[in-house]
């Protein structure tokens, strides 16, 4: 006990002979209050999903419709076409329509304004429209399965019709983000987008035996293609992933 | 906290839009004030980071907003003069949306979201879409977005435009309430709003600062050059022409007007003590609203 005592008075001495500076009230409160507006309310570091979600409640009820319309034509379109060729020709210079859209439906919904808002916030608008294009991609998949079992009677192979699709629409989608986080832009996707149907268009019409190599393309190397650009997708997605952390002030339209 | 402009400038080609602008906010109400062209838009977005300023800086507590980046982001709300939204959204949606890109809690977004819609006096509608919504609903819905994140850095580009009295009340009641512990900086060319809630006052003509003062100063600064006099409609074009006029007044076959100049106007002209629409005239030389 006494050691002890004697050692709390040797640290009393100790104390008394460093100074100790006094700050006042007023400088505390400063500091105290300069921290506390610094401090941000509270947040959750938001992830490639919880934007791609979001992303996909501001798709409006036209760009359904259009889905929907794109659809039934297609499968309307298939179902009267005269040769398995014409079919295939459908299929595939159809393949990125709803892509297409979700972008004009971009262009239409995403006004001036509405990207000013969105620019003050965390995250720039070169990833909205890259996430746009995901779901687009993604959506667009999604649609050539459903037609393809609704049309899979008028298909020779409809597997091989669906697997030429998916290939098609992930290389276009890898492509589509690639421009994207370069540009920030939709209008030059959109040019990759429109192309592709006119070129398919003139090869189904113009070059048919092109066409019937196509056809003709066996389910292996086909599964190995669909892997390559599902790979550089997914690829080009998680790239991304890493860049919606970073923020771009000023210029990022 | 201290936000500072330094020497901003912003060009649109061979049009200077915003010139060498030297501005310091702490805590408060500042009113940029300035005619229709002013820049005070470009100024703001500048500041918000999201125009890239032709030379100059922003700085926040001596560090550039570019490399506070999300930092910045984190401590800040802002309200564009038009307020985009999805029509397909509905109110309680929307604010999620952009809760969500702001980064928050989608816990504390929700009871702040509740708070707010309440708040801006949109709670019953905070199911319909906005696609329904009046312009003056619109501007509710921008100003709620502003204050999601609790910002400490306020800027609002017109946020009373197309709101109703009323509703121009209660906002500027509520901007007052905020302005106790942040830096609320709204611009506007309607007077009475930052006459009633603003503490400094910034005049900006052609993308120059002209004053930065209280009310009160501003209006010492144009005392004994405010005048009122009555005169006939003939009288009334001429001095229109010579002076610029504030307000103008009929009363029977003559008018009752304001006049804004260095030296007596008219004999029988009376000098007045000014207001801050009075000064807007006299910097300005236009109509104030």
């Amino acid at each position: 006990m006494e050691k002890s005592s004697n050692e709390e008075k040797h640290i009393e001495q100790l104390f008394k002979r460093v100074n100790i500076p006094q700050i006042p009230e007023q400088q505390i409160e400063s500091v105290v209050q300069m921290a506390a507006d610094y401090l941000p309310v509270e947040r959750k570091r938001i992830n490639l999903w919880d934007i791609a979600i979001l992303q996909l409640t501001t798709t409006s009820i036209v760009f359904w419709a259009a889905c929907a319309a794109f659809m039934a034509i297609t499968v309307l379109s298939i179902g009267s076409a005269k040769s398995s060729l014409s079919a295939l020709g459908i299929f595939v210079a159809g393949a990125p329509v709803p892509l297409l859209l979700s972008l004009l439906e971009v262009i239409t919904t995403r006004t001036p304004a509405v990207i000013e808002l969105e620019k003050a916030c965390k995250y720039n608008v070169s990833q909205l429209y890259v996430v746009k294009i995901m779901i687009g991609t993604v959506l667009n998949v999604a649609l050539l399965a459903l037609v393809t079992t609704f049309t899979s009677q008028n298909l020779i192979t409809p597997l091989k019709m669906f697997l030429t699709g998916s290939t098609t629409m992930f290389f276009i989608g890898f492509l589509a983000l690639l421009i994207a986080t370069k540009f920030g832009q939709s209008l030059p996707v959109m040019g990759i987008l429109a192309g592709w149907i006119i070129a398919a268009v003139m090869l189904f019409q113009n070059r048919q035996e092109l066409a019937m190599m196509l056809l003709n393309i066996r389910l292996l190397p086909l599964l190995v293609l669909l892997g390559v650009s599902t790979m550089l997708f997914i690829f080009s997605l998680h790239a991304f992933s890493h860049q919606l952390t970073t923020l771009d002030l000023g210029g990022t339209c | 906290m201290q936000l500072r402009t330094q020497n901003l400038t912003k060009n649109f080609g061979n049009r200077c839009a915003v010139d060498h602008v030297n501005l310091n906010f702490e805590r408060g109400v500042y009113g940029l004030l300035g005619p229709n062209g002013a820049g005070k838009t470009t100024l703001m977005r500048m500041m918000v980071g999201i125009l890239p300023p032709s030379s100059g800086k922003v700085t926040l507590d001596g560090v550039t907003i570019g490399e506070l980046g999300a930092k910045y982001r984190d401590i800040l709300g802002y309200m564009p003069q038009e307020v985009g939204y999805y029509r397909d959204f509905t109110a309680k949606r929307f604010l999620q949306y952009l809760s969500a890109l702001k980064g928050l809690d989608p816990k504390y977004a929700n009871r702040r979201i509740d708070e707010l819609l309440d708040l801006v006096g949109l709670a019953d509608g905070k199911n319909k879409k906005l696609g329904q919504f009046s312009g003056g609903m619109i501007r509710r819905i921008g100003i709620a977005q502003a204050l999601l994140n609790d910002p400490r850095i306020l800027i609002l580009d017109e946020p009373t435009a197309g709101l109703d009295p009323n509703e121009r009340i209660h906002f500027r009641n509520i901007l007052s309430e905020l302005s106790e512990e942040r830096i609320v900086i709204l611009s506007t060319h309607i007077v009475s709003d930052v006459q009633s809630i603003a503490g400094q006052v910034i005049l900006l003509k052609e993308g120059k600062v002209v004053n930065c003062d209280t009310t009160e100063n501003l209006r010492h600064m144009v005392e004994g050059k405010v005048w009122l006099a009555t005169v006939t409609h003939g009288e009334l074009n001429e001095l229109k022409k010579r002076f610029p006029i504030g307000n103008v007044l009929q009363k029977d076959d003559h008018f009752e007007i304001r006049i804004a100049s260095d030296s007596k106007p008219l004999q029988n002209a009376t000098a007045v003590e000014p207001s801050l629409e009075d000064v807007f005239i006299y910097v300005f030389g236009g109509q104030a609203e």
